[in-house]
């Protein structure tokens, strides 16, 4: 008697819903549910469990002994479906406990999730139920985060991962040429030793700046690391690269005026880069081939530096 | 590469796991909705009431309010949090809380109340046979303090506050 009322309520109802006794047995199955499943009634969700038999017979154990609405996971066609599951409380299933296994939750956090992905619409796809003001904050905290992750935060400039996916991105294109510029500032240990850490934080920052400048909006610049810069100029050629690189060794070079925290008189603090280059598509055709070009570039003309 | 600094965060591994947590809740309420996470903690919650029911032998040994309502202060108390009695009668237990183990990482996040919820009712319906468990106040919402009403008897009242909990 109370799996048919139950079922009654739910027969129209656009989620799957079934009807289960605490040890896992069918009791009953909305429209839904039964064009979703092949279950009868004394067959076993069990059987269809995403998390393991052992996992989900727990979880309905729990769910017949208290008023919680909890989570379990069910394969459907090869695919991992959410339902929450509660006990019948009242006049409805006065013997044995049932549990209502509700489908409804997966589609809603899945769309919930759609909408931070940046590939795509924010709004495209997600929950009609949830706000579009949730959505698009999602989506700002989403980029926010991106940008973060991005991002080199002494400088401002890019980090590895946020110049990688630059450069990927941009060599992607069949017929992809730009220039590449290595930058490794000399003596940058010595300048840290001698001055302490704020006053090589100070240099790398103000390198930072001029480098930004030196492309302006024809690329981006980026601190992988350390004391060494990129600086990635899309649609750029070999004439660029030469102009970029002795435009780059003047930016570094200008000097930099700084206090030390303690107080004291100002110092003009110097750095000077080793610079290498590498321009697509002579020299290379993806970021890999490109930036070892560059960094042996470099490297050959920190060794010439040394040498005289 | 410049040398690594003296870190800036050096949390203790209790610290440490408690972000972890806090973090999970915050992130599993944001994308599921509060009812969503809160089936999530719960299922936890419930799973560590039954231990702490086998561990304090309370779904054996405890046969009265002030038995479960001592189990449970004192399970609280070894997890950093500090509840206290507030009222103990044959109908119900409560307790009040003034700060909660999760710390500042709780607020905004009542999901994680759902830990509280679950073993407090799993253990007393352990060792009562019922329980149904009402958060009255949590500092998760605003408040100044944790309030939980643990109703010992069924009361058939469809608008009783509160998740139910049997043996």
């Amino acid at each position: 008697m109370g799996t048919a009322v139950l079922l009654a309520g739910f027969a129209f109802a656009p989620q799957p819903v079934l009807l289960v006794a605490p040890d896992g047995r069918v009791r009953g199955t909305n429209r839904r549910a039964a064009n979703l499943f092949a279950l009868d009634e004394g067959d076993s969700i069990l059987d269809i469990a995403a998390g393991g038999r052992r996992a989900i017979a727990d979880t309905l154990g729990k769910a017949a002994t208290c008023s919680l609405p909890l989570p379990v996971a069910l394969n459907c066609a090869g695919r991992r479906m959410l339902f929450t599951a509660w006990r019948v409380a009242g006049p409805l299933s006065p013997e044995i406990p049932l549990l209502v296994l509700q489908g409804d939750e997966s589609g809603r956090m899945l769309h919930n999730l759609a909408a931070v992905d940046l590939q795509t619409d924010p709004t495209e796809g997600a929950d009609p139920t949830w706000p579009r003001q949730k959505q698009q904050d999602m989506a700002a905290e989403a980029a926010r985060l991106r940008r973060l992750s991005e991002t080199d935060h002494l400088t401002g400039l890019l980090n590895a991962r946020g110049l990688a996916a630059r450069m990927r991105r941009d060599l992607a294109a069949p017929t992809a040429a730009g220039v590449v510029l290595y930058a490794d500032l000399n003596g940058f240990k010595a300048l840290n030793d001698r001055y302490g850490h704020a006053a090589g934080d100070a240099v790398l920052r103000a390198v930072g700046a001029a480098l930004r400048d030196v492309v302006g909006g024809a690329g981006v610049a980026g601190r992988p690391g350390g004391d060494e810069f990129v600086l990635w100029c899309p649609g750029q050629d070999t004439d660029g690269l030469a102009r970029l690189l002795s435009q780059t060794e003047r930016a570094v070079a200008a000097p930099v005026s700084w206090q030390p925290p303690a107080g004291g008189a100002r110092v003009a603090l110097r750095a000077t880069a080793s610079v290498g280059g590498a321009a697509a598509p002579e020299d290379g055709a993806t970021l890999d081939e490109l930036l070892a070009v560059a960094d042996a570039r470099m490297y050959r003309c920190k060794s010439q530096r040394r040498a005289g | 590469m410049k040398p690594a600094g003296p870190p800036t965060w050096t949390p203790t591994a209790e610290d440490f796991f408690a972000d972890i947590v806090g973090g999970l809740a915050g992130t599993l309420q944001d994308v599921a909705g509060l009812e969503g996470a809160a089936g999530f903690v719960a299922s936890v919650g419930t799973e560590l009431g039954r231990q702490v029911s086998r561990a304090y032998g309370a779904d054996t040994d405890c046969s009265d309010a002030e038995a479960i309502a001592a189990v449970l202060v004192d399970f609280k108390r070894r997890v950093g949090g500090s509840f206290q009695v507030a009222e103990i009668t044959a109908d119900q237990i409560v307790l009040t809380n003034g700060d909660c183990p999760f710390a500042q990482r709780v607020e905004g996040r009542p999901a994680l109340c759902m830990m509280t919820t679950a073993v407090f009712g799993r253990v007393t319906a352990d060792a009562n046979g019922y329980a149904r468990v009402h958060v009255d106040k949590a500092i998760a919402t605003g408040h100044d303090h944790c309030r939980v009403v643990i109703a010992l008897r069924r009361d058939d009242d469809i608008g009783a506050q509160g998740h139910e909990f049997l043996a």
